[in-house]
């Protein structure tokens, strides 16, 4: 028998007024996953994690978390989520927050509550109305209350978003933790490369509405490296370059970059072409250059 | 089933711990002092009412003055109540976002939707109970105890009667409760116009603009606003709660059950069509704010 996916979409399109925002997106989350769910801002990444939350109705396609669909509320017992800023009431403590919230993803103890609340750093100011408290500190306890019933799954919608230095540190060592020490399935949206790379294991790339790329992070990566080469004089080199079956395309005065041949016998063929190598590297690019060759748009970085 | 009870609790205990919520009472704490204000600089205080022919002496004391609180203050000030305290629930909570932080955990849309329509309800009456209560103290420190008059508009060709002191309790009680039934329709629209908005001040102004427009129209002229057209107004059956003064005339009972029929029918109707269409509406809707 095989596990369902923890979530799954199948071609989930969303359409206001005729205008198409979610289009054919399919992604599957595996047990253990932090999954990474990046694209640029207004490129549907929230749309898509609402309808599976069941905030937004999907126009077409179909969703499922751990092999049930999303109209079936119990499931949503097991999943913690966070979409976009952290929605509490001002007016109630922190403490009260969960309290309620807890309640109402089937209840906790106050064992467990102050356990979370130590867990967010947040013991101390439980008691204090969140009206007071700051954006990281509200980032927090919006992730206790998500964590607050146990779930498999947390959807954390661009969990960093106005958090300061300290704060985007502190929540990325956070999540990290949830998936290495707890075993939660994590799937984190983001507009932000490094995060993503940093934390992900998984991930696909959403721009303009449409899926351009799923699978393992470190893959994607790998499938990308080059040789940074310098040489003198660096047309004749690339002539070689080709000769090898590679490619290169040269990024600045005296410098390119190599795609499809290795760096050791590249260094033989130059010096036994006898042009001067200053410089060979093997590199990988970042997944900002990966993204920016994906999506096309480099100002979304 | 157990949701929604649970959902019930939370929402009234939200409502209780918001601080916003306390501008009703307030609001029946000055309507209430203002009447009496009122009441002190009558042009009649001392003399003869015309068409009563009754000495003030004779009606004004404690239950006569919470009663005209309790009448004047269902069309002047409880309708703004309900509309501001149910016109919040949906529309507020999304345009915070806390809404989306309840939908996200598994009760569903319509256990929602109904928990927050019967925490208004309940607030509702709570306020409507404590105006009357508070009236009811102020006017006893100000006029002392005694028969409750009955004289009201519709049943003016019946004349006034008065409700012994025994009897009033119950009958304000009941009137309580009748009015607060009665202010399900307001609440019931303004849910429904929360449903569709994120703003709450398109539901309060919405549900209130109704409300005062039927109302005007109601009390306009037979001649100027037809009898069948005024009979489809839902303020025209709103008053159906007035017939339980009638339950306690010294006669015995002089309630018009047709007519209390037809008003609870017609409430009733808007109300539960009301309603389900914001239920209906709040299930379809995208949630993207």
């Amino acid at each position: 028998m095989t596990v369902p996916a923890v979530l799954a979409t199948r071609a989930l399109c969303k359409r206001y007024r005729g205008r198409t925002v979610v289009d054919d997106v399919s992604l599957t989350v595996e047990r253990g996953d932090v999954y990474g769910f990046l694209g640029p801002n207004g490129a549907g990444k929230s749309t898509t994690l609402r309808m599976v939350l069941g905030l937004v109705h999907p126009s077409a396609g179909a969703i499922e978390l751990f092999g049930r669909p999303p109209s079936d509320r119990r499931v949503l017992a097991r999943i913690g989520a966070i979409v976009e800023s952290p929605a509490l009431y001002s007016y109630l403590s922190g403490r009260d927050n969960l309290r309620m919230l807890a309640d109402l993803s089937g209840g906790t103890t106050a064992a467990r509550l102050d356990e979370v609340l130590e867990r967010v750093d947040l013991r101390e100011r439980a008691g204090d109305p969140v009206r007071i408290y700051s954006h990281g500190m509200k980032q927090r306890l919006a992730i206790a209350a998500a964590l607050l019933p146990r779930p498999e799954l947390i959807i954390l919608d661009e969990p960093t978003n106005g958090l300061d230095p300290m704060g985007i540190r502190a929540m990325r060592t956070l999540i990290r933790s949830l998936a290495a020490d707890d075993g939660l399935t994590v799937v984190l949206s983001s507009h932000l490369l490094a995060e993503v790379e940093q934390v992900c294991n998984r991930g696909a790339i959403i721009a303009r509405g449409r899926k351009r790329w799923e699978g393992a992070v470190a893959e994607l990566l790998a499938g990308r490296q080059r040789v940074r080469l310098r040489a003198r004089p660096l047309a004749r080199a690339l002539d070689e370059v080709t000769a090898l079956g590679g490619a290169g395309t040269e990024v600045e005065p005296g410098l390119a970059h190599v795609t499809g041949v290795e760096a050791a016998p590249l260094v033989a063929r130059l010096v036994a072409a006898g042009i001067e190598v200053d410089e060979v590297a093997a590199e990988s690019p970042t997944l900002e250059e990966v993204f920016v060759a994906l999506v096309g748009t480099p100002e979304v970085a | 089933m157990r949701h929604v009870l649970k959902l019930t609790k939370w929402e009234l205990w939200k409502l209780a711990r918001r601080p916003s919520s306390y501008v009703g009472f307030v609001l029946c704490l000055v309507f209430s002092a203002v009447s009496l204000i009122g009441f002190e600089w009558s042009q009649y205080k001392g003399k003869k009412i015309q068409g009563l022919q009754l000495d003030p002496q004779q009606f004004l004391n404690g239950p006569f003055f919470a009663n005209f609180v309790l009448n004047i203050g269902f069309f002047a000030l409880l309708p703004l109540v309900a509309a501001t305290v149910a016109g919040s629930q949906l529309a507020g909570e999304n345009k915070d976002g806390t809404l989306r932080a309840l939908l996200v955990r598994p009760p569903s849309r319509t256990a929602v939707y109904v928990a927050k329509a019967l925490a208004s309800l309940i607030w509702l009456e709570l306020m409507v109970v404590f105006l009357c209560a508070l009236a009811l103290l102020i006017g006893h420190v100000a006029y002392g105890g005694g028969s409750l008059l009955v004289y009201i508009w519709e049943f003016r060709e019946r004349g006034f009667w008065f409700v012994p002191a025994d009897d009033w309790p119950w009958l304000m009680l009941l009137a309580c409760l009748g009015a607060g039934a009665a202010l399900a329709v307001i609440v019931a629209c303004a849910l429904c116009i929360s449903a569709i908005t994120d703003n709450p001040v398109i539901a309060h102004v919405g549900t209130l603009g109704g409300f005062f427009i039927s109302s005007v129209l109601q009390r306009l002229p037979d001649q100027l606003m037809g009898a069948s057209f005024k009979e489809a107004l839902p303020t025209t059956h709103m008053n159906f709660w007035h017939e339980l003064y009638r339950w306690f005339h010294p006669d015995g009972s002089i309630v018009d059950h047709d007519r209390l029929w037809t008003d609870l029918a017609w409430c009733g109707g808007l109300t539960v069509g009301l309603f389900t269409l914001g239920l209906v509406l709040f299930r379809r809707r995208d949630l993207t704010g």
